[in-house]
């Protein structure tokens, strides 16, 4: 029961994770002139999941997660995941929404927490969310599933508060185009299940739209968002 | 019954160094003129300090700050609100937290640094994870009714600041009487009258975030 609880806590976006601030992409799409309706965001999520988040995000959250007691292992794990992430904007909002994920989990006293700051405030870690998620859910009592199911959702649900706060979708349309996407999810941790064991040279990215729109959102002098 | 335990926790987490105060009030009230205008008076007290700020759409208060000359730019933050202006400074403070940890590292020997908020309505206020201490600013041309509306920023702030006094008599504003009615609401808690623009009121605040945070 305790796992099923903190990966709730952990899950809330009522949890100060800076999360907020990011909209990953949506954003830089609507900038772009994509019409963001319920079926449309649902999609873009759907794309995003299956080529990005589980080919990137979800390696990294589980070769973290094993990798909690060896700090040279995570600063590799996090290396390779900053070469492999190529728009930096995603890069920059990796890093800043890990900073400020793991300021929360430091302040909270989550075990190892402060030590990876250190990490992170020396420079000698980048602190990519994925990598931090997956160091410090472990700690949290979180099993590699509910890490992985946290990791996905949050990535979805970012994303989809975005364009609610940006007007491109109402606050219920919104969630059905999340509902729409538990499947989804579900069936991407069941695949990644099944091609363990997994390392850094499976890194790989294809959301060339998202990474376009992304990369054109950093230049905008009008945003909401960090990214 | 087996089970995980209770996640243990840390109690030697890191606690900031350097006092935090934050601006927050409404668009347009003048934070960040009152940031122009404190930052001399805090130097010439030898306050070592710096600025993050938390602009709505753009980084037009930041890009002010790093421009005017008053304070170098590297001591001056950015931090997007997405869009949630309250979130940002209330319900999630993490990125301005790691911000000022940031400024910390960075400049050793820092004793204060000031938030400014993006700025919204009455209703916001500053989680006291994020600052020891804070101002609310509003304005006599925003209505001398605005203290009696008893938003949770004017009721709730460490101090008070009404600015723009110089306007009142432009805009038909009572200005003793808006002072009474925000002592009132306050419980006589500090409220200071101020023209930002020309200095007026200004070593009244430095002197009240001096004594309450630098124990000076």
């Amino acid at each position: 029961m305790l796992t099923l609880l903190a990966t709730l806590w952990q899950s809330d976006s009522a949890f100060p994770n800076g999360a907020f601030a990011f909209s990953n992409g949506i954003e830089g799409l609507a900038e772009l002139g994509e019409r963001l309706d319920r079926d449309r965001l649902a999609a873009v999520l759907a794309t995003t999941l299956t080529h990005r988040w589980a080919r990137m995000d979800a390696i990294a959250v589980l070769l973290a997660f094993a990798a909690v007691d060896d700090l040279a292992g995570l600063v590799g794990i996090d290396s390779r995941l900053e070469a492999a992430t190529l728009p930096a904007p995603q890069r920059s909002g990796s890093r800043r929404n890990g900073l400020a994920f793991l300021t929360s989990h430091a302040r909270i006293g989550t075990t190892g927490a402060s030590a990876l700051k250190v990490e992170v405030d020396a420079r000698r870690l980048h602190g990519h969310l994925p990598v931090m998620q997956g160091a410090l859910w472990h700690r949290c009592g979180l099993d590699e599933t509910s890490a992985l199911a946290a990791s996905a959702y949050g990535a979805a649900s970012t994303m989809v508060s975005a364009a609610v706060r940006l007007g491109l979708v109402g606050a219920v349309d919104a969630q059905r185009a999340l509902a729409a996407t538990l499947p989804v999810i579900a069936g991407l941790i069941e695949e990644i299940g099944a091609r363990s064991p997994v390392s850094a040279d499976d890194f790989a990215s294809m959301s060339p739209l998202l990474d376009i729109a992304t990369m054109r959102h950093a230049t905008s002098e009008v945003r909401l968002f960090s990214n | 019954m087996n089970g995980p335990m209770a996640m243990p926790l840390d109690e030697t987490f890191p606690r900031s160094i350097a006092a935090r105060v934050g601006i927050g009030g409404p668009v347009g009230s003048g934070k960040t003129a009152l940031i122009e205008a404190l930052i001399p008076v805090l130097q010439a007290r030898g306050v070592d300090l710096a600025v993050v700020t938390n602009d709505l759409v753009t980084r037009e208060d930041a890009e002010r700050l790093r421009r005017s000359g008053l304070i170098d730019p590297l001591r001056v933050l950015a931090v997007e609100a997405g869009a949630c202006p309250h979130t940002v400074i209330r319900e999630d403070p993490t990125l301005n937290m790691a911000a000022g940890d940031d400024l910390e590292l960075r400049f050793p020997g820092l004793e204060l640094i000031l938030f400014e908020s993006g700025g919204d309505n009455l209703a916001s206020t500053f989680s006291l994870d994020l600052v020891d201490w804070w101002i609310f600013v509003i304005d006599v041309a925003g209505g001398d009714d605005i203290p009696r509306k008893k938003g949770p920023g004017v009721l709730r702030c460490d101090l008070l600041v009404i600015n723009k006094q110089d306007l009142a008599p432009h805009v038909g504003v009572n200005l003793v009487q808006m002072e009474a009615d925000a002592l009132k609401v306050r419980s006589n808690r500090p409220v200071v009258i101020t023209d930002s623009r020309r200095s007026a009121g200004i070593d009244a605040v430095a002197d009240r975030i001096v004594r309450a945070v630098l124990f000076r």
